[in-house]
């Protein structure tokens, strides 16, 4: 029984393409199949019968490992990089789609053709006219399967392409189909976004067919290793026939809410820009890694960029692990075993340890590019540093109140710096609630995480010790509301005698003013009680808001509970005196 | 310490308040004597102290109102009237008590008007510089420095001006700093309170800071008593004019031409005289 038959609704059937137009002819001669019923939905799920056998056929196959290579795209054509030895490579040629790096070959297309080089060298293998733009490329070191897209001429193909330049298949297909993997002269296809197609290319024969409970139309090869996915990823495995039961060898990022929404895979089977976009500066990269019990992220990590800045995240929790600023945006990127390779628009590719974030060297493409593809299957690098400096550190390092445009990322790191029990995280909060160029929405967040720290004390006093002063230049009042919060609670009583300070600083707003009234309430001692006084003085008969109403009726309670009989005899004659304001007249005969 | 000084008055305000309305009025009736006059301005004192510690909004402010019509005549009045305004009032009542205590110009007011430089409402900052100017001493001095930091850019202004207006070298440096700060206001009060020395660090900023803001300066330099500004200074300052060459620099030395007064210093005059002269014609003079 064919296996045309055995899925029912396949049917591949043969196809000459001579009759195109003679300057985008493939090659006539070759096998050649077109896909029409094999997307067929009425297709009778086997229950993983016709996968396993697959897989089991390939148990023992070897996959061998990519190469590690950046490729970019600029004006003349293509320059690439080896990421081991930093050797790089130049390629002159149109270019109408976002290369492929697939195995050891590069293939792009432009100028009416596609072509393939080597990618260690740019060294071209071969060229062939083609009606489309590359959407997708397999290899399995020795046949390269390329994804067409539709064109006006043709509707979308796979080609089957030999080293030597031989196109040894070609399908047509009428449907959106994923981006193709190729293992021993299989293609495995995705398509429908949740269907894998294995296609026998000697044969033509479709030979088996896996259903995926997660989004997939990308099928790839990393680390040995052949995957579906593009919302998570499915190791072909032994358990590859539970998959319809989303029993596979799968592994996801964690559910995190990341700056832009980061994500790992594209949409497979899509035309790439020959221009980077934010896909590209924001973006997810993880490498599985197979385990006892199925698969994880390699390094326990997974990575996220958002423009300039990198991130390293558990690959469980999504808790962050380390934070590096780069010095362009990072436009494309690859994990390896043991880190992540980061392309920037520069053209240069860096390279970080996994578990810390530790520089692991840098080479370059030689000039900026427009677009970076990177491939790193066998790559490994050590970090340059043996330990470098702590997450809060960095965290605090990356923040650049600067870069108006990163404020999404900045508020996201300082919502990870509030929660750094160090010092250091406090002493990083104060400097940027009191930057006057931290944005109003950084600020705010800088100002709520220091009224919860319990830690930094020295810090929040230094701060405090500042005031206004046109003529000194300091135009940015401390953080005294948030300040006041935390020293409060941390009964830091050291904090009292600046607090009353700043209690009659106008250049404090009246919500810190109030803060620091309600602080006072609790540190002052009869050391303040001038202080206290006066702005008793100044404001039972002026305050004009509900901040200074409750900053009086607190200072009230604090001279009450300093001041002895005279002070009790001071805010029971406010309380009395009709102009007091009205509203606190009652509340002060209350103390 | 001002906040210091303000709570002591409140307390003592709070603890003592009708033994020192009392005793004020004593006071004022022992110095009054026997004249008509005298009992006839006893009897407004003892109205204006009924006023100033009356329960009633209305009474108080007629109180100050009536210090503020007496002036100087009021001064008896003044303790009651600082420890009033110590208490803290409501803020049109704090501006005619500002009002009124700059009116009767005592020292021991500034005490009391001290602190409302740090006063939340900017105006009630304003009106307690202006006020402190008036009344004078140290703590005025000592309040009007500090307000040259203020936020408010018309305060830090009236501060300027107030610690030329009270001779207060001891801060002239501050002044130097305002001044560099963009406090046009202190390129005045530098020029009333400079020493040769000074005067040419202040003279050495033209060109750095805007003409129009150091011919204030210069005015107040060229037209010092003798006595404290030598000659040869003014005449510095005439050469640094004249080197401007500018109509501006033109019209400011004929002003100052025809302002000189008889009887002072020749040497100046004629050095006034032939920079006009030599500026004449300059560009943007408008006049030949």
């Amino acid at each position: 029984m064919s296996a045309g038959r055995q899925l029912g609704s396949f049917a591949w059937r043969s196809r000459a393409w001579c009759w195109l137009a003679p300057g985008l002819l493939i090659a006539c001669g070759a096998g050649q199949t077109r896909i029409g019923d094999v997307f067929n939905t009425e297709w009778q799920n086997d229950g993983g019968k016709s996968i396993r056998a697959v897989q089991s056929k390939l148990a023992n196959q070897a996959i061998p490992k990519g190469a590690d290579v950046a490729v970019g795209i600029v004006d003349k054509g293509l320059v690439g990089v080896a990421l081991d030895s930093g050797k790089t490579w130049a390629f002159s040629h149109a270019i109408d789609a976002r290369p492929l790096i697939a195995g050891d070959v590069v293939v792009a297309t432009g100028g009416g053709e596609m072509f393939a080089l080597e990618a260690e060298t740019g060294r071209k293998l071969w060229s062939r006219p083609t009606p489309g733009q590359i959407r997708g490329a397999g290899d399995d070191g020795k046949t390269t399967l390329v994804s067409l897209e539709p064109s006006s001429h043709s509707a979308g193909m796979l080609v089957a392409v030999s080293r030597d330049g031989t196109v040894v298949r070609q399908l047509e297909a009428n449907v959106p189909i994923g981006s193709p993997a190729i293992v021993a002269n299989l293609a495995f296809i995705p398509w429908q976004n949740q269907y894998v197609t294995v296609y026998d290319l000697t044969s033509g024969d479709e030979i088996a067919r896996a259903i995926l409970r997660h989004q997939t139309s990308q099928a790839f090869l990393a680390g040995g290793s052949l995957y579906f996915g593009e919302v998570g990823v499915t190791r072909f495995d032994d358990r590859i026939g539970d998959a319809a039961r989303d029993e596979a060898s799968k592994v996801s990022l964690p559910v995190r809410e990341l700056p832009g929404k980061p994500r790992w895979m594209r949409a497979g089977g899509v035309v790439g820009k020959t221009t980077s976009d934010a896909f590209d500066a924001i973006r997810a990269y993880a490498l599985p890694e197979p385990t006892a019990g199925g698969l994880r992220l390699d390094g326990e990590r997974y990575y996220a960029t958002y423009y300039r800045i990198a991130a390293g995240l558990n690959d469980v929790t999504g808790e962050l692990a380390w934070v590096r600023r780069l010095e362009d945006d990072a436009i494309g990127g690859a994990a390896y075993d043991g880190g992540v390779a980061l392309c920037q628009r520069s053209g240069k590719v860096s390279f970080f340890d996994a578990s810390m974030g530790a520089t692991a060297g840098q080479v370059s493409l030689g000039q900026p590019v427009r677009v970076c593809v990177v491939q790193a299957d066998s790559l490994s690098r050590r970090a340059e540093a043996a330990r470098p400096e702590p997450l809060v550190e960095q965290i605090s390092q990356v923040i650049d109140v600067t870069q108006t445009e990163m404020v999404m990322m900045h508020a996201f790191l300082l919502r990870e710096l509030i929660s750094q029990e160090s010092p250091k995280a406090t002493q990083r909060l104060i400097e940027l609630a009191t930057d006057a160029r931290t944005p109003l929405e950084l600020r705010t967040v800088a100002r709520t995480g220091l009224a919860s720290r319990r830690n930094g004390a020295e810090y929040m006093l230094a701060a405090l010790e500042k005031r206004y002063d046109f003529l000194a230049g300091e135009l940015m009042p401390p953080p005294v509301g948030p300040l006041s919060d935390a020293l409060a609670e941390m009964k830091e009583t050291r904090a009292a005698p600046l607090l009353a300070e700043h209690l009659n600083d106008p250049a404090n707003d009246t919500d810190d003013v109030k803060r620091a009234a309600m602080a006072l309430e609790k540190l002052a001692t009869p050391a303040e009680l001038e202080q206290l006084e006066t702005f008793f003085a100044l404001y039972r008969a002026t305050a004009h808001n509900d901040d200074l109403i409750a900053a009086v009726v607190a200072v009230g309670k604090a001279i009450v509970r300093v001041g002895g009989d005279a002070g009790r005899e001071l805010v029971r004659q406010a309380a009395y005196d009709p102009l007091t304001v009205p509203l606190l007249q009652e509340p002060l005969k209350q103390l | 310490m001002r906040t210091k000084s303000l709570a002591a008055l409140l307390s003592a305000a709070i603890a003592l308040g009708t033994v020192h309305l009392a005793s004020d009025v004593q006071a004022q009736g022992a110095r009054g004597g026997s004249a008509a006059g005298d009992a006839q301005k006893d009897e407004r004192i003892k109205a204006i102290l009924a006023q100033l510690t009356s329960k009633e909004r209305s009474d108080v402010r007629d109180g100050f109102a009536a210090m503020e019509q007496l002036g100087t005549g009021a001064a008896a009045a003044v303790p009651t009237a600082n420890r009033v305004l110590s208490r803290g009032l409501p803020i049109d009542l704090t501006t005619t008590a500002l009002h009124a205590l700059g009116s009767v110009g005592d020292v021991s007011s500034s005490q009391a008007i001290r602190p409302y430089l740090r006063h939340r409402h900017v105006e009630l900052r304003r009106e307690a510089a202006k006020a402190l100017i008036k009344t004078k001493g140290q703590e005025a001095k000592d309040g009007l420095r500090t307000a040259l930091s203020d936020a408010d850019a018309m305060v830090r202004g009236i501060a300027a001006t107030g610690l030329g207006e009270l001779g207060a070298t001891e801060h002239i440096a501050t002044l130097f700093a305002a001044l560099d700060h963009n406090v046009p206001e202190a390129a005045s009060s530098i020029g009333q309170l400079c020493n040769p020395e000074q005067c040419e660090q202040y003279a050495s900023r033209t060109g750095r800071i805007g003409f129009d803001v150091m011919i204030t300066g210069f005015d107040q330099i060229l037209f010092r008593d003798p006595k404290q500004m030598p000659d040869d200074q003014k005449i510095r300052i005439i050469g640094r004019v004249r080197e401007l060459g500018t109509g501006d620099a033109h019209r400011f030395l004929k002003d100052v031409q025809s302002r000189w007064p008889e009887g002072w210093s020749e040497r100046v005059k004629k050095a006034l005289d032939l920079a006009v002269l030599s500026t004449q014609g300059a560009p943007g003079g408008g006049e030949s």
